[in-house]
């Protein structure tokens, strides 16, 4: 798994559609068992499932299921929408071109620590209104939190994710309180705050929404950038496609994030008795659905581990059913802003001679902690 | 031919008017609506199928 997903995710895929996890969980591995679970939110809950995050309140809207969920999300989607995002975009682009400038000149960089970890820990802090000074420390508070989730999932939280979770609890707290109380506008919370529909949130679920933004908005982002540029700096055909024409990147995206994609596993809890694939799966289990595997499924995917950009095929990389990714094009937007900043001032690079990237495993979301890249210095004017 | 989409299926993916503007839109919640009556015009029908092909949820039919 740490050199080849190709090779693990092949594994997995050919134990079975639904094969019996560890400590008696179940794994959905074929692309149309993941579907069905995904489009049954009544068999297979989401609620249940994300009880191990550390979050003292309930995450808004994952950890809830329809119909209670369909309130959260007609609230939140208009912020989250195509629509809602491209007033962001601007800014997101802003950001990441001033992290590449920062090292164009250099002729090397480690993409992940220089731009797939700021970029997305930066959005978040821009769109809540918060201090970019709380980048270092916000990104502190994320990792403790994911290093303690990924796999354990289904298990109550540890101790020390518990008080990771309060410490960041306290710090949201306060500052949707002092927002509040002191107003301000221009970004996603002063959106949240003034909105008075019959809907709106309380300041109790923008909190729980804000725990959900910084667990699955951050580290998911980071980890599709870290795998796509690996797999670009190693595909000069490809790059070099992108760079020459960045019309072709949206599709570059989406063919990178099926490949590749950052979420191994969604989970879910099975409500009652299912039989899924010919496999019984008992009331109460633990089912983890392997959306990466399943976009690896040679039904839906002609040569599926080939990247093959531009493939009219439909992939689960966001999920899918109701709890179909809600940030899922603010991610998009955030990808395909940084590949454009990015190679139109550093079309050509190469992984660090003597690099060998390896993605730590097993974790809540797959990605690489360390990509060196060369190439030749950005002159200023060519910027 | 003609697109057609079912509402109760779409879940906002967006992936249908990202790659066949000409043939959807999108409303403010990010869910997806047919512009005009669905008919594909010519040069469109590529497009159509390619987002029958995309859409996750399968929310999304040809009539030819």
């Amino acid at each position: 798994m740490a050199e080849s997903r190709t090779a693990a995710y092949g594994l997995v895929r050919d134990a079975g559609p639904v094969v019996r996890g560890p400590r008696g969980g179940y794994l959905v591995v074929s692309a149309r068992a993941a579907e069905f679970v995904l489009k049954h939110p009544e068999l297979f809950s989401s609620k249940r499932a994300f009880d191990a995050v550390g979050s003292p309140l309930p995450m808004v809207p994952i950890a809830f299921d329809p119909p209670e969920h369909g309130r959260y999300r007609r609230v939140l989607q208009p912020f989250f929408s195509p629509r809602g995002t491209a007033a962001w975009q601007p800014m997101v682009r802003g950001l990441a071109g001033e992290l590449i400038e920062a090292f164009a000149g250099r002729g090397e960089c480690d993409l992940v620590a220089e731009l797939a970890v700021p970029l997305p820990a930066q959005v978040f802090l821009t769109l809540f209104g918060l201090p970019l000074e709380d980048r270092d420390r916000l990104i502190a508070w994320k990792e403790a939190l994911l290093h303690n989730f990924g796999f354990q999932a289904g298990e109550p939280p540890s101790e020390r994710a518990a008080r990771v979770g309060a410490e960041l609890y306290g710090y949201l707290v306060g500052h949707i309180a002092r927002r509040r109380r002191d107003g301000g506008s221009g970004d996603l919370l002063g959106l949240l705050l003034a909105d008075d529909g019959a809907g709106r949130l309380s300041d109790d679920e923008i909190l729980g929404l804000s725990f959900l933004f910084i667990l699955a908005g951050l580290e998911t982002v980071t980890s599709a950038l870290s795998t796509a540029f690996a797999e670009l700096a190693a595909r000069p055909a490809l790059r070099r496609r992108i760079a020459a024409d960045p019309s072709a990147i949206p599709d570059a995206v989406e063919e990178l994030l099926r490949f590749d994609g950052p979420v191994v596993f969604v989970p879910r809890i099975a409500v009652e008795d299912v039989e899924l694939s010919g496999q019984l799966i008992p009331a109460g289990s633990y089912v983890m659905v392997a959306i990466a595997v399943a976009n690896r499924d040679p039904a839906e995917h002609a040569d599926p581990d080939t990247i093959d950009v531009g493939r009219p095929e439909r992939h689960l990389a966001f999920g899918g059913g109701p709890h179909r990714c809600l940030g899922s094009h603010l991610a998009r937007m955030e990808m395909r802003s940084a590949l454009e900043e990015w190679h139109r001032r550093i079309p050509e690079y190469q992984l660090a001679p003597g690099a060998a990237p390896r993605v730590t495993w097993p974790a809540g979301v797959v990605g690489f902690d360390s990509l060196p890249l060369v190439f030749a210095p950005a002159s200023q004017d060519s910027r | 031919m003609r697109v057609c989409v079912d509402g109760g299926s779409c879940v906002g993916h967006g992936r249908c008017y990202d790659v066949a503007p000409a043939l959807f839109e999108d409303d403010e919640e990010g869910y997806c609506v047919v512009k005009g009556d669905g008919s594909v015009p010519d040069g469109q029908a590529d497009a159509a199928r390619r987002a029958v092909a995309l859409c996750p949820e399968r929310a999304i039919t040809l009539a030819e």
